[in-house]
């Protein structure tokens, strides 16, 4: 990374071995890079790397040597920072004794033992590898418990990419898979009572995130008394409800979102930040659900692996040792203030929603988020990681340095922009 | 009726006849052939939809619906039948031109056989520059005026195209052929404008892999990530347009 103190200028950067890298793979691989870390939703394309050499703290460098600060930490997997040492020794001594056996380890049960103690609503926890894994389980339980079939999920709102999380209208996608799933809609609660009328005694739960998290639009808070509305309808009609907090679970509320937001859920769905990047994910709920959920047969042959499960202990008590959910917050409110600042400055205006500690930014000047694509895409050149359709994430890693560089980097974007 | 029969006769009816427009322009041997008629022709489907190819002062028009007169109207029973004669197995029931119906079997085939030599490519073909850039044109022109009908028609893009908002796409292929087409909610229109007016634009690098890309033979993931193909703008617009794109060729031989 390059900056010179006077004039604030940074050399861009170019992704000569990315490139090659991914001519190699769309050889043996589908689409090259496949998913969320597919390059086609980063505009333009040019101006990210797609293959990363190492990562420490908030920071990580690609294939090229290019470094960069990192405001999508994985895409949410990364709260405490890469490569955290206290993290990777815990892992490293794990991994000397066991990770998959034949049995379940000590592991296990401490980790379930700490969720219990840390999540409001945590009776009891069930652990799996992804988001959808335990989105999907929830499902499940909640159809077990209530012997109903349909669910509710709210358009806009991603639960993973399981048939029944997707539209039936793509690719590998049946309509049949759609066939028990009713779309919602965010904050509207007239909606949700007429979905409900018109479909008495058949609803087993109710899935959405804490707040509405969207991508390419401005992220949407709940409005006051939504979800408290919501828990009384829920509960009034024998719904389950289940939040899905693998996008939010442990940046904005180390107890449960639903705390922020005030109010009380059955189910709540874990994954990324919970292990600082290592694989896991996990299904908390209440004892009213717990034998349901038992009964629900439901593995998969590294779901036991212990390592993961020793990560998610010390990233959850390094969070709480830390305070790291306020620091986060108090350093997303800064990177907000300084940007909007800056964009001020240049003549822009710099629209900031969601949490501050995942936030959704977006150049409002131009609705067609042309100028915003090119803004993002001329930070990133320079060494701070944006994108331009998707939520940032924050993690405890990020520094004053980091966010002095950042507005460094971003003032010359601006200027850029210009040209 | 079914649905694949109905949405087969919108796409050769709005879509693939469309391409005779640029025929008489991009084929010297039709450009010759064309330059004195004066004639239109109507394609009517029983209780269906309706067509009409005008013919005028070298220059060719092609409608949806009926121009004011018509001097040839070619009537089929339903959308099966007309979709047989486009595959050649069938022949329509002319209702008015007795007189051109002639005309019609030594003169027009030889429009219609041309098309249909542009339409059906083969490697040999698009090795050639001029083939391959008429090839592509028509590609383009037939995917985005079939677009609409399949959208209306098809189970799945009928969902896509609830799902669209306001917006419009250019696409353009550099040195090459270009679109655009306006967008909202279960709507979709071939429009004119450009890349200052769309709120999104997709470029396609060359005029290869634009035939390849509307030919459905390109990963579009891999050809945005090895810039291939660029987009920029609200390129949601892109993944819904590309859903409808891709259920096309379910409906066109």
């Amino acid at each position: 990374m390059e900056a010179t103190k006077t004039k604030k200028t940074f050399k861009k950067y170019d992704y000569k071995k990315s490139n090659e890298l991914f001519e190699r793979a769309v050889e043996v691989i589908p689409n090259g890079i496949y998913g969320h870390f597919s390059p086609a939703p980063l505009v333009p394309v040019s101006a990210y790397p797609f293959y990363i050499e190492s990562a420490k703290g908030s920071r990580m460098t690609d294939v090229d040597g290019n470094e960069f600060i990192d405001y999508m930490c994985g895409y949410g997997p990364m709260v405490v920072g890469y490569k955290n040492e206290i993290i990777d020794k815990a892992v490293l001594e794990q991994m000397q004794k066991v990770d998959t056996a034949t049995g379940a380890t000590e592991a296990m049960v401490e980790l379930a033992e700490e969720l219990v103690n840390t999540i409001t609503i945590a009776d009891w926890a069930f652990f799996a590898k992804n988001g959808n894994d335990v989105t999907s389980y929830a499902l499940m339980a909640a159809r077990e418990h209530t012997q109903r079939k349909k669910v509710i999920r709210l358009k806009g709102g991603y639960h993973g990419v399981h048939p029944w999380t997707q539209s039936p209208d793509h690719p590998g996608i049946m309509f049949d898979d759609a066939q028990n799933i009713i779309m919602g809609k965010w904050n509207d609660i007239d909606d949700l009572k007429k979905i409900i009328k018109e479909n008495k005694n058949e609803i087993a739960g109710l899935i959405s995130s804490p707040y509405h998290h969207t991508i390419f639009f401005d992220n949407e808070m709940p409005d006051d008394g939504y979800w408290q509305e919501v828990e009384k309808i829920c509960r009034k009609e024998g719904i389950v409800l289940i939040i899905d907090e693998v996008r939010t679970g442990f940046r904005i509320n180390i107890n449960g979102a639903n705390e922020t937001f005030g109010f009380k859920p059955d189910l709540i769905c874990y994954s990324k930040a919970m292990a600082n990047g290592y694989p896991i994910s996990a299904l908390v709920g209440t004892n009213e659900l717990k034998s349901s959920v038992s009964k629900v047969f439901y593995t998969g042959s590294f779901w036991f692996s212990a390592t993961p499960m020793v990560a998610s202990l010390e990233t959850i008590k390094y969070l709480k040792a830390n305070d790291g959910v306020s620091k986060i917050y108090d350093y997303g409110k800064k990177l907000e203030k300084g940007l909007v600042q800056l964009a001020n400055s240049h003549g822009y205006d710099l629209k900031v929603t969601g949490h501050s500690a995942m936030p959704y930014y977006r150049i409002t000047d131009d609705p067609t988020l042309k100028l915003h694509q090119r803004w993002c895409a001329e930070c990133t050149q320079r060494g701070a990681y944006f994108t331009s359709h998707h939520n940032w994430f924050v993690s405890t890693a990020h520094t004053e340095e980091d966010l002095k560089l950042t507005l460094d980097i971003a003032d010359d974007a601006f200027n850029a922009l210009k040209l | 009726m079914s649905i694949e029969e109905k949405i087969k006769a919108g796409v050769n009816l709005y879509a693939v006849i469309k391409n005779i427009e640029q025929l008489v322009i991009l084929d010297p041997e039709i450009k010759e052939l064309v330059k004195s008629w004066n004639i239109s022709i109507e394609f009517r489907v029983k209780n269906g939809p309706v067509a009409s190819v005008k013919f005028h002062d070298g220059k060719c028009e092609v409608i949806k619906g009926k121009f004011s007169k018509t001097n040839v109207v070619l009537f089929f029973m339903s959308e099966a039948h007309l979709n047989k004669m486009f595959d050649g197995n069938a022949n329509p029931i002319p209702l008015k031109g007795f007189t051109k119906l002639g005309f019609l079997d030594k003169e027009f085939s030889k429009v219609t056989d041309k098309l249909e030599y542009y339409l059906k490519p083969t490697p040999e073909l698009l090795s050639d520059p001029n083939y391959l850039n008429i090839n592509t044109i028509f590609t383009l022109t037939t995917a985005m005026n079939a677009l609409p009908v399949v959208m209306k028609y098809d189970p799945k893009s009928k969902l896509t195209g609830s799902h669209l908002t306001k917006g419009s796409l250019f696409i353009n292929v550099e040195n090459g052929p270009s679109a655009f087409v306006n967008t909202d909610a279960n709507y979709i229109e071939v429009a004119v404008g450009n890349s200052e007016t769309a709120t999104c634009e997709m470029t396609i690098k060359n005029i290869s892999i634009a035939n390849k890309f509307f030919s459905g033979e390109v990963d579009i993931f891999s050809a945005l990530a090895k810039q291939d193909i660029k987009i920029v703008g609200q390129t949601y617009l892109l993944d819904n347009i590309g859903l409808i794109l891709d259920r096309i060729p379910i409906y066109v031989n």
